[in-house]
C-alpha cells in the first residue's frame, strides 16, 4: 500500500505540473487505486497536494503523504500517456512494478529537441505573421525575434531566473528585435511587434484553468488563471516598455 | 480568389498549431490531429468572417466549438484527450492584434494631456481591451462546450 501510495503521489504531481485539468487527475488517479482495490482521496493545488491511500473496506488502514509539485514545463505528452496508463492499470490489472516501471519510463521520456521546437515556433510565428496581415519582411523580422527569444527564454529558465522576469525580458528582446520594421515602414513594424510576443500566451495553464473553476475545483482553477494573467501581465509589460521607447523615439 | 486567400489563412493557421503546440510537447500520434484541428477551425472562423461577414465574437464561438468537437473526434481516435488535440489548435486565433491596440492606445492615454485627446484613447483602450478578453473566453469556452456535452466520451478517450 505503502509503495502504491507513494507512487500515486508522484502520478498526480506530475499531472499538476504537466498543466493537467484537475478532474482528469482525479479520475486518472483514483481509477489506478480502484485497480487495486483501494479508495483514493486528493487535495489539489498547485505548489503542495496530499493524496490518502484508503482500504476500500476500512480507511483507518491508509497511507497518506503530501508532496511537492515539481517545477517543470507542460507536457502534453505527460498529460496524454498518464491517462492513458490509467485505463491500461484499470483493464489489465497489472502488478504495482509494471505499473511503476511504465510511470517511470512515461515521464523520463525525452521531449524534443530544443533546436527542432525553436525552429519551429519561430515558423509558426512566421505563419501567424501572415495571419495578422504582415509582408514578408515582417514575417522574416518576426521569425528572427522569436528564435533569438526563444533561445534566450531557454537560457534564462535554466538559469532558475523567476519565471515572470524571464517572460518579461523575452517578450521585451523580441519585441525590440521586431520594432527593426520601422525602417520598412510602421505597418510592418505594429504588425511585427503584435506578432513577436504571441508564441509566450500561456493558452494551456488559462485553459486548464478554466476548466477547473467551471467543473468546481475551484482553488486550483483560480490559481492557474492567476498564473496565466500574471504571466500575461509579464508578456504585456514588456511590450509595453517596447511601445513606450518607440513613442518617446518619434516624438 | 476570396477562397484561395481563406484557403491559404487556414494553411497558415495550421503551420501556427503545429508550431506553438510544439512547445507544449503534444505526444507524436496527436501532432496530425493538432494541424487538422487549426486548419478546420481557422478554414471555418475566415469563412464566416471574410466571406458571409459575421462579427468575430460569433466566429470565434463557432469555430471553438468545431475544434473542441475535432477534439473529441481524434481524441478517440488517437486515444488522447480532447484538450491535448484543441489547445495548441486554438492559438493561431488569439486576438494578438486587438491586444496591441489595447496597450497602444493606454500609452497614448497617459502620454497626452488635452482631456478631448485622453478621451479617444480612452475610448480605444476600452473597446480593443473588452474585444481581447471577449475573444478569449469565447475561444476558450466554445472549446470546452463539447466535453460538456459529451462527458461520458470525453472521460474516456485514453481508454484503448
Amino acid at each position: 500500500m505503502n509503495k502504491l501510495g507513494h507512487i500515486l503521489a508522484q502520478y498526480v504531481a506530475i499531472m499538476v505540473a504537466s498543466g493537467t485539468h484537475s478532474s482528469r487527475i482525479s479520475r486518472s488517479a483514483k481509477r489506478i487505486a480502484e485497480a487495486y482495490g483501494y479508495d483514493l482521496r486528493l487535495s489539489l493545488s498547485l505548489k503542495n497536494l496530499s493524496i490518502m491511500l484508503c482500504d476500500a473496506n476500512d480507511p483507518s488502514i491508509h497511507y497518506y503523504e503530501l508532496i511537492a509539485v515539481p517545477m517543470a514545463p507542460i507536457s502534453l505528452s505527460n498529460n496524454a500517456d498518464l491517462s492513458r496508463l490509467s485505463w491500461e492499470v484499470y483493464d489489465k490489472k497489472m502488478p504495482i512494478e509494471q505499473f511503476e516501471e511504465k510511470f517511470n519510463n512515461i515521464i523520463s521520456s525525452p521531449r524534443y529537441s530544443h533546436r527542432m521546437v525553436s525552429l519551429m515556433a519561430s515558423l509558426a510565428s512566421f505563419g501567424l505573421c501572415y495571419l495578422f496581415g504582415g509582408n514578408i519582411w515582417a514575417m522574416l523580422l518576426v521569425f528572427i525575434s522569436t528564435l533569438v527569444s526563444f533561445n534566450l527564454k531557454s537560457f534564462l529558465t535554466k538559469k532558475s531566473v523567476n519565471n515572470h522576469l524571464v517572460i518579461l525580458i523575452t517578450s521585451l528582446v523580441a519585441s525590440l528585435i521586431a520594432t527593426c520594421g520601422v525602417f520598412v515602414d510602421g505597418q510592418t513594424a505594429q504588425v511585427a511587434v503584435t506578432t513577436s510576443v504571441l508564441y509566450l500566451v500561456p493558452g494551456v495553464v488559462f485553459i486548464s484553468g478554466l476548466i477547473d473553476t467551471l467543473e468546481g475545483y475551484v482553488v486550483i482553477g483560480f490559481s492557474r488563471i492567476v498564473n496565466a494573467t500574471m504571466h500575461t501581465i509579464a508578456l504585456a509589460l514588456g511590450l509595453f516598455i517596447t511601445l513606450t521607447i518607440l513613442h518617446y523615439i518619434y516624438l | 480568389m476570396i477562397f484561395l486567400t481563406i484557403l491559404s489563412k487556414a494553411v497558415f493557421a495550421s503551420v501556427v498549431a503545429l508550431g506553438f503546440g510544439l512547445i507544449s510537447n503534444p505526444p507524436r500520434r496527436a501532432i496530425l490531429s493538432v494541424i487538422l484541428t487549426g486548419f478546420l477551425g481557422y478554414l471555418l472562423r475566415a469563412t464566416m468572417m471574410d466571406y458571409f461577414d459575421i462579427h468575430i465574437f460569433i466566429s470565434c464561438l463557432c469555430s471553438a466549438f468545431l475544434m473542441g468537437c475535432c477534439g473529441l473526434v481524434f481524441g478517440k481516435m488517437t486515444r488522447t484527450p480532447a484538450t491535448v488535440i484543441y489547445i495548441p489548435a486554438l492559438l493561431p486565433m488569439i486576438p494578438g492584434m486587438y491586444a496591441y491596440k489595447s496597450i497602444f492606445a493606454f500609452i497614448n492615454y497617459m502620454n497626452y494631456i488635452e482631456l478631448s485627446e485622453k478621451a479617444i484613447y480612452l475610448e480605444q483602450f476600452f473597446t480593443n481591451f473588452v474585444y481581447t478578453i471577449g475573444i478569449l473566453i469565447l475561444l476558450a469556452g466554445g472549446s470546452i462546450m463539447p466535453m460538456f456535452l459529451f462527458t461520458k466520451t470525453a472521460n474516456s478517450l485514453t481508454r484503448n
